[in-house]
């Protein structure tokens, strides 16, 4: 069976759209990681703010889209779930930044080691959702 | 005729030499090619770009933690309010929002 133009439509509007919002995502990344480097832990938590609300308005912009194919909804749904966990990877940087500041090493160290975790899954999801799309 | 045709000579190899003298001056004093450290500039933005970065920076903020050096306080303090991003940083990219929620 063959699926209608609309539905072809509904998902190049998805793809386009979590192109657009995890090159967003990667710059912003890569902001955090140079401030990182730099030893600059003001800085750097700024940035994980940024990031995260990054992460949420493109989780909000990808649940408005209306894929019509399975591959389509599925992505959607692991894209979501994948942006959520990048959320969170943000409050987790900005929480070790503080901590940094405060001289808390150990619980900045700890909030460092959840953000690696969740980067690790929001990143898997990511690429799921993506091969779906190609 | 020898008298006139000596310093005409002289002149014009001497006029030669300026030329192929001062455009390899201009060639030294061009400004400098743009740094071309961006490498997170992702034109298809693909998942795997965003990917790649978000874990690079996962492991950058985790050595970071675990630095037992201290951190570049007087460069974090000068920088707090400045939005004009740090050296290497994509910051014509980094600006604003995208508009898209």
């Amino acid at each position: 069976m063959l699926a209608a133009p609309g539905a072809q439509a509904n998902d190049r509007t998805l793809k386009a759209t979590m192109a657009s919002w995890s090159h967003r995502i990667a710059v912003d990344a890569h902001g955090i990681g140079l401030s990182a480097l730099r030893r600059h832990p003001r800085r750097m938590m700024h940035r994980a703010q940024h990031f995260r609300a990054d992460a949420l308005r493109a989780r909000r912009a990808i649940a408005a889209q209306k894929p019509s194919s399975a591959r389509g909804r599925r992505a959607r749904r692991l894209s979501l779930f994948a942006f959520a966990d990048y959320a969170v990877v943000g409050r987790e940087w900005a929480l070790s930044g503080k901590a940094r500041l405060q001289g808390r090493k150990a619980v900045a160290f700890r909030h460092a080691a959840a953000a690696k975790q969740f980067s690790r899954k929001g990143n898997r999801l990511l690429l799921s959702a993506g091969r779906l799309l190609r | 005729m020898y008298r006139k045709l000596i310093p005409t000579l002289l002149a014009a190899g001497l006029l030669v030499f300026g030329i192929g003298a001062s455009g390899a001056t201009a060639e030294d004093n061009q400004p400098p090619a743009p740094p071309t450290g961006c490498t997170v500039s992702t034109p298809n933005g693909s998942e795997q770009d965003a990917a790649d970065a978000v874990a690079n920076a996962a492991d950058d903020v985790s050595q970071e933690a675990e630095n037992q050096q201290g951190d570049d306080e007087q460069g974090d303090v000068q920088n707090e309010n400045d939005q004009s991003g740090e050296q290497g940083d994509c910051n014509n990219q980094d600006d604003g929002d995208q508009g898209n929620d």
